[in-house]
């Protein structure tokens, strides 16, 4: 069967926090060099901590797997139970459109008195997108039935 | 089954299911939702009836019967072939087979737990001991802005720093140190150690001891006045997050005696270094007349005291007044066809800003700063002057040089150490480097 590791997630992650880590120490040693004035980050720290953003982002969406599909997909039909994850559906819902508001709020905010937060803006966004993510997520697993199929080695996926 | 009465008398209290014929009841259910489990697993393959007799509060019974079909084989889904059909041919058939529980099946096994912490901590912390352990970021810790680790550090407060030390400083070792050290100070370890966050600056006799005296590939600079020295280590000692506190010129001659004084400095040659701490206006060199602002030089040799003129001219860069050593050469020797005057200013320019990378031998640091002794590539006089004025790779550029101070070095460098590949004049340097002022 196909086997929905969490080894490559895992040590993804771990590749990732090396790299944020890398970039961090690298960004001391720039500092020290320049009399502990903080600076602006490298072209360095840059390609660590794209690197890193790229190896965060596939660890997350492997145990995002694993948590949608099980460790482990055997063939037949999965039939979704809902159970109470009506509650979570309901919380992030109102969590998504409180932060839509805010995010509203702040955009008007910042129109009318022209001071731009954009890193509050850039925050709340980044929380509707996750809370939408997560919605996404809860739907996935609890309301939407699987199928598994067993394909022959010479299907036409080409890997 | 749900209730559809209203009244209380019609309530349903009670549910019972029986399956066929048999007495007693398979199922009882007292409350709704009347809502049961029926488990055909156990029946034979047929037909089978299930009777619900539903009793009332007042005691009234009412059954229905439903009768049913049981096919064990009905769990399993065929696809592509529907009963009755009239098929030729190859036909591709799908059996879905609905999954059996999962508590039969072994749940499939990962690495244990303590491998994966082990490789975290392993990949993570020899990140963390990389970067201590190799030398350009082993000052990380502690931060090098906190002073070295040495005990005449810590206790005592840094010595101030005089400002005007510290920017001469910046200029001579922009000039003689920046080569190797890197002008950020971050070295090129292992050969030629970082200078920022490095500890052993924290000890303010002993740095000035290996500038004068140098140790393995670091050249010695016995050209160097106390002041000098006072000056290269007040900068690299409060550079780059060094913070070790000044050096004076009195702690310099105290800790280097042999080292020309403050006043002697001058004298004895080294006017290009005067001219270059000039700028701080502390410099008594500055009166020796010799007004370059750029070269910050202080390599000079007993030999340019001998010959004034030509030192004044060939350091003085910026001084258009007196723009060439040639002038007096005239009154010089030949040698071998080269001025002696050209050849003098040369090695003056060479020893100053040449010979911490190339040697005074020309022998060089290979594989880094190639060997000028013997070397064919010198044989081209325009990219000598091209690769002295413009630089490459890690050899720096010398745009402060003129064209004469060009062709002076060119000229040294072409024809010592056994080199015979002849002078080259201030006119081929200025078409070389067309750039270079005159």
């Amino acid at each position: 069967m196909y086997r929905n590791d969490r080894v490559i997630p895992f040590f993804t992650l771990v590749f990732a926090a090396a790299l944020f880590l890398m970039s961090y120490l690298d960004g001391r040693h720039i500092t020290a060099l320049s009399g502990g004035k903080p600076q602006p980050l490298s072209v360095g720290q840059i390609g660590l901590i794209s690197l890193g953003l790229v190896f965060l982002v596939y660890g997350i969406i492997g145990y995002i797997s694993v948590w949608l599909e099980g460790r482990e997909l055997r063939p037949g039909v999965h039939k979704a139970r809902p159970g109470k994850a009506q509650w979570v559906g309901m919380a992030l819902s109102v969590l998504a459109v409180a932060l839509s508001g805010l995010f509203v709020q702040a955009i008007v905010h910042s129109l009318r008195t022209q001071e731009n937060h954009p890193g509050a803006e850039g925050i709340i966004f980044g929380s509707i997108s996750l809370t939408v993510a997560g919605l996404l997520m809860v739907y996935k697993h609890y309301y939407q039935d699987d199928e598994v199929h067993v394909e022959s080695e010479d299907s036409e996926v080409p890997w | 089954m749900t209730e559809p009465g209203s009244s209380s008398s019609d309530r349903v209290v009670r549910i019972e299911v029986f399956l066929d014929d048999r007495p007693e009841a398979v199922q009882i259910v007292t409350a709704p939702p009347f809502r049961f489990q029926l488990d055909t697993t156990g029946l034979d393959e047929g037909a089978h009836s299930l009777r619900v007799v539903r009793i009332d509060a007042s005691g009234g019974r009412r059954e229905r019967r439903i009768p049913f079909h049981v096919e064990h084989a009905s769990d399993v889904e065929v696809r592509g072939l529907e009963p009755g059909a009239t098929v030729s041919g190859s036909v591709e058939v799908d059996v879905v087979v609905p999954p059996p529980p999962a508590a039969s099946l072994p749940k499939p096994k990962g690495p244990p737990t303590w491998l994966y912490l082990l490789m975290t901590v392993l990949i993570l912390g020899g990140i963390w001991v990389f970067f201590m352990v190799v030398p350009i970021y082993s000052n990380l810790v502690p931060a090098p802005s906190e002073g070295g680790s040495t005990a005449s550090a810590p206790s005592t407060p840094a010595p101030p720093v005089d400002a005007a030390l510290l920017k001469a400083g910046e200029q001579l070792y922009t000039s003689d140190c920046a080569a190797c050290h890197k002008p950020s100070g971050e070295g090129m370890p292992p050969t030629f150690p970082a200078l920022a966050g490095n500890s052993f600056l924290s000890d303010a006799t002993a740095t000035v001891k290996r500038i004068y005296e140098g140790s393995g590939a670091m050249p010695s600079h016995p050209s160097y006045s106390a002041k000098m020295l006072a000056e290269v280590a007040t900068y690299i000692r409060n550079t780059w997050g060094n913070a070790y506190g000044g050096v004076s010129v009195a702690d310099a001659a105290a800790a280097e005696p042999s080292a020309s004084n403050t006043g002697a400095a001058p004298a004895s040659g080294s006017a290009p270094a005067a001219s270059s701490t000039g700028s701080s206006g502390a410099s008594a060199g500055s009166a020796a007349g010799s007004s370059s602002e750029t070269t910050p030089s202080g390599s000079t040799s007993s030999t340019s005291a001998a010959t004034p003129s030509s030192s004044a001219g060939s350091t003085a860069s910026g001084a258009s007044a007196q723009p060439s050593t040639t002038a007096p050469a005239a009154a010089a020797a030949p040698s071998g066809g080269i001025d002696k005057a050209t050849m003098d200013a040369g090695e003056q320019l060479y020893e100053a800003q040449c010979t911490s990378c190339h040697q005074a031998n020309g022998a060089g640091l290979p594989p880094t700063f190639p060997a000028l002794a013997g070397n064919a590539a010198l044989s081209d006089a325009t990219a000598v002057v091209q690769r002295i004025f413009d630089g490459k790779g890690i050899m720096p550029a010398h745009k402060t040089l003129n064209v004469q101070q060009l062709a002076d070095v060119a000229t040294y460098v072409r024809n010592s150490w056994g080199n015979a590949f002849g002078p080259v004049t201030a006119e081929q340097a200025a078409q070389a480097a067309p750039k270079a002022a005159q």
